[in-house]
């Protein structure tokens, strides 16, 4: 009888403990949520870092602790960002914190760490959790369009255009989409302030190559980033400094899988006039969903197969595939095989094409359009602006978000 | 020797086989879009074999003779720096684009002479015309160098003088000299005693003011010779403003300014001109500033190419008999790049570089551009050939005037010199820039520049050049304008151990030889020389025809005469000059003697 009792006392005093346990460890955290939001950052480090002690395992403190030890001053810089990601890390995705821990990852890493191919990588799990996530799919096109891969982000937007709930956001996803696909500098002027590259390297280089120098020094032997500083020369024409790019990267680092290195790859080496590793190459894209398939395949036939028909098909192909219809060179191109073949008609339509095209994306227009989304209001008047632009391009989903937007509720 | 064409460069097989996409690469792009089939996303060995080829490949293939060509300016007396009438800070838009230079053998004596345009005050008002102001002209001694002669053999060559096309204008068998201005164009007539006489030609009341390239070339085919004038833009003093490149003051470029109509002054057979442009058909506004008449067609008749600066370039054929042109250059695909960009075109070179028997373009271009080759695929019908031949690769970093084709090492293939600089100011660099020197292999360009002599690794504001064996040593030699420094006599020394032929060609019944062909049999091979006027920037060559010819001793010779009709030359013995007429009777010529300087 008396061993019962003591039986059942200690368990009372063990359940009573655990109980002042339970309580202490909610109420460091309750202490440590409040501090972190008066943004007293070391009082909640300390209090969460206590809480933890009692309940390790408790994500949603976890959280609070990465936070606070992230945006702790007293902490060195190195050690506060090793702190934050160990806590992360010891979420898990089926938590419920699961998807802020990945998005909160995906933030230390790019915008403190600069590194683009961690902060993909958290953000690709932070999707796995929530398909359409918005926060996530933002920082996706943000990323993208930091790494020279402005150009593969339609499904990006149509996801996020698709999940956008009111006015503003869907304003704001537009405004996004028109500023990448046209205005990249612009677009990307909203994130590069916060990378804070303008510091770093020569004076007189621009911040887009800052940006990108850095994200490569930042994540040596990664291939997206050192592809991503090819391109960044390769579209301005310089193909050697391309070249040198990639050819530092070891076979074992080239992942042909990744549509951004075959669509440098393939370009710099053609402009360089290694034309024959450029045909090679190609021939390891396996997604014949990209414009820049069809356009190199038709290059190569056009370039290096003389094969003119083979080429029309291709070109034509590409300017169904965004963002094909706004590549002025496809048109051109167009118009030199078909005269090949002897086909002028065709060739002088797709040279009004061409020069159609090339007037509907001239820098003024894009600025006129551009200044009514930094500027203007958007009333129906200045939305048909936008609809009658996608027209002329043939985009007859943009025309129909921008035709909505005034409708839509705020 | 080589004479592989590149008209189909397909590879040399080896198709590694294609990888497929890894599902969950790192730095996959892909967004919602397929990723693939699982494979690993890996370079298998034959990629990385060719892959590391390319990485560790040499700048250029082994084998290729180096060049070695020698500034002897001083040596062979050609003492002349331009005189552009350069104010500081005023950036007056003329003063930044060079002048042209000329070869001709005046006094027939078979050794080529040199006349060299000059600025002048272009405020004229501002200084008076003295003669450091003038062209010059430096015949050519051959033993003593070149004596300069200006003086006395042509003292009226005067104006802010741009362009210079040779032909005999007034059938007297002496050469003549067309002379374009920022200002009044005029004719130097030679008159065969070693002197010229001075006649303003248009009428600049109604014309525009900024001539630039020109060539003489018989139009109509009436029997003498007209002449095409590009022209640049509107520039006058009365418009004249400074540009601001990131708040330093500089020159304006062509985009600031109007484009103009070019100008064709038909021959009226009596000494007088008129200008016939509009009638003509060259009613096309540009920003012309280089010209070339060629056959590209073969029907006998000159086709006129135009180069224009940022607005698309023409190309003039004939319509129908008489002074009747059309612009087919968009039909032809020489208006614009490949991919439909109007290109600021400055230089044109005119050879058969890829050796399929048609006349080729190699355009220079601006700075972080591309120059282009244009490749003829016949029926006036051009390919832009820049990237697979490597021309884009070797132009990124220049800004190319005055270009020339020359087989410098005497393997048959035409290779390039490419005069450089930039046109901002002085002190918006890189004003200065190497000239370059670029072998043809095979339709592929190779940048030999840093192996090709003192003179390449000195940087220039370079802009005319004009190609002439003027040692008559049986090799090209070069003359190159600069903005900034005397004008260099570049002496080809390169030892390749091939021989060559120069051709000069003479034909009684047709004033005009454009439209002649010359092929050039080189055993079962042969090579397509065709006559071209014009060319290059603001200068006329050499008219003689080089070609390299490897080890031949001799060498069968066709000539289509323009006139109509054919000769045949069997067994030119190489390493002469030989100048051919319908008749058949080939005539050595001085020449070829060795490479040397004169003691000075």
């Amino acid at each position: 009888m008396i061993g019962s009792l003591l039986v059942l006392l200690s368990a009372g005093l063990v359940a009573g403990y655990f109980s002042y346990r339970s309580q202490q460890a909610s109420d460091l955290s309750q202490r440590a949520t409040r501090a972190l939001a008066k943004e007293d950052f070391t009082a909640a480090r300390v209090y969460s870092e206590k809480s933890l002690e009692i309940r390790p395992g408790d994500t949603n403190v976890l959280l609070v602790y990465a936070e606070a030890v992230f945006k702790d001053g007293n902490l060195d810089s190195e050690k506060r960002v090793q702190l934050a990601l160990d806590a992360l890390s010891r979420i898990p995705d089926d938590s419920d914190e699961g998807l802020r821990a990945r998005m909160h990852e995906a933030s230390i890493h790019f915008f403190d760490q600069l590194k683009p191919v961690k902060a993909e990588r958290a953000l690709r799990r932070a999707l796995a959790i929530s398909t359409d996530h918005t926060e996530s799919l933002n920082s996706l096109m943000q990323i993208f369009c930091c790494t020279s891969r402005e150009t593969l982000i339609e499904p990006l937007f149509e996801s996020l255009v698709q999940n956008s709930q009111n006015r503003r956001q869907t304003r704001e996803v537009l405004a996004n989409w028109f500023l990448s696909q046209f205005s990249l500098g612009t677009y990307n002027s909203k994130t590069d302030p916060l990378l804070r590259v303008d510091g770093l390297y020569q004076v007189n280089i621009p911040l887009s190559q800052k940006r990108l120098l850095a994200f490569r020094d930042a994540e040596p032997g990664q291939q997206l980033p050192q592809v991503a500083l090819a391109y960044w020369f390769y579209i301005r024409s310089d193909g050697k400094q391309a070249k040198l790019l990639l050819d530092e990267l070891t076979p074992e680092q080239i992942d042909l899988s990744d549509p951004l290195y075959l669509i440098t790859a393939v370009n710099t080496y053609f402009e360089v006039g290694e034309i024959e590793l450029a045909a090679t190459l190609h021939q390891y894209w396996k997604d014949e969903t990209y414009f820049e398939y069809w356009r190199q395949k038709g290059v190569i036939e056009q370039d290096y197969e003389n094969d003119p028909r083979q080429a029309v098909d291709s070109f034509q192909r590409a300017l169904t595939i965004w963002p094909g219809p706004i590549d002025p060179s496809i048109y051109f191109r167009l118009e030199t095989c078909l005269k090949t073949i002897g086909d002028q008609e065709s060739a002088s339509k797709y040279r009004k094409l061409g020069e159609e095209m090339r007037n509907t994306t001239s820098s003024e227009r894009i600025r006129e359009l551009q200044q009514i989304l930094l500027e203007g209001e958007l009333n129906q008047e200045n939305c048909e602006k936008f609809v009658s632009f996608y027209e002329t391009l043939g985009r007859q989903n943009e025309m129909q978000y921008w035709r909505s937007l005034p409708s839509l509720p705020e | 020797m080589s004479l592989t064409a590149c008209k189909n460069q397909n590879g040399t097989g080896g198709n590694a086989g294609p990888v497929s996409n890894s599902p969950d690469s790192t730095a996959g792009t892909s967004g919602s879009k397929g990723t693939g089939t699982g494979n690993s996303g890996k370079a298998d060995p034959g990629l990385i074999s060719r892959l590391n080829k390319v990485r560790d490949r040499e700048s250029r293939p082994q084998g290729l003779v180096e060049p070695l060509f020698e500034d002897r300016a001083p040596e062979w007396g050609v003492d002349f720096s331009l005189y552009r009438d350069a104010v500081k800070d005023r950036f007056f838009f003329p003063e930044v684009m060079g002048a042209g230079i000329a070869w001709l053998d005046y006094d027939l004596d078979g050794f080529w002479d040199l006349y060299l345009a000059n600025g002048d005050a272009l405020v004229a008002a501002s200084q008076p015309q003295n003669r450091q102001h003038q062209n010059q002209l430096f015949r050519n001694l051959l033993e003593t160098g070149f004596d300069a002669v200006t003086d006395f053999a042509a003292p009226d060559g005067r104006g802010f003088s741009q362009g210079l096309a040779t032909g005999d204008a007034n059938r007297d068998g002496f050469v003549d000299l067309f002379v374009s201005n920022h200002g009044q164009n005029y004719l130097l007539l030679n008159l065969g005693d070693g002197s010229f006489s001075s006649q303003p030609v248009g009428d600049l009341a109604n014309e525009p003011l900024w001539s630039t390239s020109c060539v003489q070339v018989d139009l109509d085919q009436d029997d003498d010779l007209d002449i095409v004038v590009a022209s640049y833009v509107d520039w006058t003093v009365g418009n004249h403003h400074p540009c601001n490149y990131k708040g330093t003051a500089g020159y304006c470029g062509p985009g600031t300014y109007a484009a103009t109509r070019d100008l064709v002054y038909e021959n009226q057979g009596d000494g007088t001109y008129v200008e016939v442009g509009q009638s003509a058909g060259f009613d096309f506004k540009s920003k012309g500033l280089v010209v070339c008449a060629a056959d590209f067609d073969h029907d006998r008749n000159p086709e006129i190419y135009l180069g224009s600066d940022l607005t698309r370039n023409a190309f003039y054929r004939q319509r129908e008999k008489g002074l009747k042109y059309e612009n087919i250059a968009d039909d032809s695909g020489v208006a614009a790049s490949k991919n439909g960009l109007a290109e600021a075109t400055m230089g044109l070179a005119v050879r058969d570089f890829d050796q399929n028997g048609e006349i080729d373009l190699f355009l220079t271009h601006y700075y972080q551009n591309k120059n282009t080759l244009y490749l003829n695929q016949q029926g006036l019908l051009f390919k832009d050939a820049s990237y697979e031949t490597r021309i884009k690769n070797l132009s990124f970093d220049f800004i190319g005037f005055g270009t020339v084709a020359i087989d410098y090492d005497h393997d048959t293939d035409f290779d390039l010199f490419i005069s450089n600089g930039h046109v901002l100011g002085e002190q918006i660099p890189p004003f200065r820039l190497t000239p370059q020197l670029i072998n043809n292999s095979e339709c592929r360009f190779f940048d030999l520049s840093s192996q090709s002599g003192i003179y390449f690794q000195r940087k220039f504001a370079g802009r005319s050049v004009a190609s002439c064996d003027f040692d008559n040593d049986g090799d090209v030699d070069l003359c190159v304008g600069h903005l900034d420094a005397p004008y260099a006599l570049l002496e080809n020394r390169t030892r390749s151990g091939n021989k060559s032929i120069q051709l000069q060609l003479l034909d009684q019944d047709r004033q005009d030889l454009v439209g002649t062909e010359v092929i050039v049999h080189l055993g079962a091979e042969k090579v397509v020389l065709p006559v071209v006027r014009g060319q290059s920037y603001l200068s006329a060559m050499d008219p003689r025809l080089h070609l390299g010819v490897g080890e031949l001793d001799a060498v069968g010779v066709t000539v289509h005469w323009a006139a109509g009709g054919k000769t045949e030359f069997e067994n030119l013995a190489t390493d002469r000059t030989w100048l051919l007429s319908p008749e058949g009777n080939p005539v050595q010529m001085p020449g070829p003697r060795q490479a040397r300087a004169p003691a000075r």
